[in-house]
């Protein structure tokens, strides 16, 4: 039996239950909204971009435990870094959940998802919030599409 | 029966395990005797044609349709609601008509009309339920009207699990001069379908909900309405003649079972008919409502447990949806499977019924006759392992 507690542990519980930078900014450029089909769930990232940095950055909405604290991991790791770098950490989050990154010092508390690889119905939750900040960043570098 | 090892499986709502006279029919079909029905011209394909056409009567039989021209096979329930929408109502439907569904409808029984409504210029319409999830009777009779063209309901709810009286208001439907549609999905593996008594016009369900295989399911159309159906799909078998610029249609029910069907897939859907009718519905009602009676007691017993629809272990057929205080639905169903119980956690593709409870997800445990009192059990038993996981 896969340890859930692995899963639900101390860390990932407390980011969901007291998400960082969670609420509408007060000036952003920025925001994108997402929803999971598998279950109806909504987020909204709101960013403040300027010369290529997030300056700021917030969440909104009503999810699981897994995309509220991947949501909130995600704003800490990502806010006052430059686009290319938010880039990358992107796209290791993604890696890690897939179970195709066991180390990085860059994903701060986001690490511990390395565990969603044994959850895979769960992997589009923790997905969610970075995907809505994708589209954000890359509106951000080229335009609207 | 399918084995699903160690896990307590309680998603039958979703799917249905399979017996082993449906896998030996779906096994025998590929192992000796596969080969193409209404075109050969050797004893097999005969053979094998008589057996796919008597699987028709048989399903004629199973909901008391006056025929079996009455009966076609398509791909499931879904199809079968689409091909009502645009094989009936598209040529029958004009701006200015109505069609009336309710909140409770499954996305099979609900986006179809939408998209109905988007091409024809007709408006769509809601009957709400009360909280034990019946349909709100006075709005539904001040809702029909003379415009009123479609109404089209599920029989049995896939998230509260209640029953809808269909026979009682479908004199009132008639009366207006609409015709009746009846999602029998989930209904058709707790309860025998009598079409004629519930006076539907049209009536789909699926095979894989019901023990049989996946890929088939059957719409019964009124020979009358059928006559006046189009079909949605053309091409080898359902002509009568072919030449350079056009054809002629076969009569109802060939007439919409274009292209090679899923062959296997109805002789299952026949011997998984076979495998109820031995069982019989008392029996199977009876086991049904033990287990319910076991897990909706047991799930009102847990603190912080809300069921949705009644709270009578008797008003739910096989089917229960509960939320857990404030924890999401994922969250419930994630710890359920590692402690190896398979439940549904999400908006159950009822996104409007979730917002008419008020809620974005729920967990649904749905049960069969096949499900034992230890399934049960182990899922009571995991769902306080949540409360203390997630406490």
């Amino acid at each position: 039996m896969i340890d859930v507690r692995q899963l639900y542990q101390r860390i990932i519980l407390e980011h969901a239950h007291h998400p960082h930078h969670f609420g509408i900014l007060d000036d952003y450029n920025y925001q994108q909204v997402l929803h999971n089909p598998d279950c109806g769930d909504t987020i909204v990232v709101f960013a403040q971009i300027n010369d290529q940095i997030l300056q700021q950055v917030s969440f909104k909405g009503e999810g699981c435990i897994i995309s509220q604290a991947s949501a909130s991991m995600m704003t800490d790791i990502v806010i006052a870094q430059d686009l290319a770098a938010i880039h990358q950490s992107i796209s290791d989050f993604q890696q890690l959940i897939m179970g195709k990154l066991s180390a990085s010092k860059k994903l701060g508390d986001a690490i511990v998802f390395s565990n969603l690889q044994q959850f895979p119905t769960r992997v589009r939750c923790a997905a969610l919030a970075w995907h809505a900040l994708q589209a954000i960043i890359e509106e951000a570098q080229h335009g609207k599409v | 029966m399918t084995n699903y090892g160690s896990t307590a499986y309680l998603d039958n709502a979703a799917t249905s395990p399979t017996p082993p006279e449906v896998i030996k029919a779906l096994e025998q079909y590929y192992e000796q005797q596969k080969v193409n029905v209404h075109r050969g011209m050797y004893q097999l394909s005969a053979q094998v044609t008589q057996q796919y056409e008597s699987v028709r009567v048989q399903v004629a039989h199973f909901i008391k349709a006056a025929s079996e021209q009455e009966i076609i096979f398509t791909a499931g329930a879904t199809a079968a609601l689409n091909l009502v929408a645009f094989g009936y109502g598209l040529s029958h439907l004009q701006a200015g008509d109505e069609i009336l569904v309710s909140v409770l409808e499954h996305h099979s029984n609900l986006v179809p009309w939408q998209q109905l409504a988007r091409l024809t210029g007709a408006k769509l319409r809601f009957i709400g339920i009360n909280v034990a999830g019946n349909l709100d009777q006075a709005q539904l009779f001040s809702l029909l009207n003379s415009h009123t063209k479609i109404v089209s309901l599920t029989l049995l709810s896939n998230v509260l699990g209640n029953y809808l009286e269909i026979a009682k208001i479908a004199p009132r439907v008639h009366a207006v001069g609409a015709i009746l549609v009846v999602d029998a999905a989930q209904a058709v593996a707790h309860l025998p379908i009598a079409v004629q008594q519930l006076q539907a016009d049209f009536l789909a369900f699926s095979g894989h909900k019901m023990f049989g295989p996946t890929g088939v399911g059957v719409l019964y159309g009124r020979a009358a309405l059928l006559r006046q159906m189009q079909p949605t799909s053309f091409g080898g078998e359902m002509i009568e003649q072919v030449n350079y610029q056009g054809a002629t249609f076969l009569p109802a029910p060939q007439k919409f079972e274009a292209g090679t069907p899923n062959i296997a897939g109805v002789l299952g859907l026949g011997a998984a008919i076979s495998y109820l009718e031995q069982i019989g519905f008392a029996k199977i009602k009876q086991q049904e409502q033990l287990l319910m009676q076991q897990l909706l007691t047991g799930l009102l017993e847990i603190g912080g447990i809300q069921v949705y629809g009644s709270q009578r272990p008797e008003d739910h057929i096989g089917v229960v949806s509960f939320n857990l205080d404030t924890i999401h639905a994922h969250d419930v169903a994630t710890i359920l499977d590692t402690f190896g119980v398979a439940v549904r956690a999400g908006h159950q593709c009822a996104q409007p019924l979730m917002r008419t409870l008020g809620v974005e997800s729920v967990v649904r445990a749905s049960l069969a006759f096949t499900n034992q009192k230890q399934d049960i059990q182990r899922l009571l038993q995991a769902i306080l392992a949540v409360k203390e996981i997630l406490s």
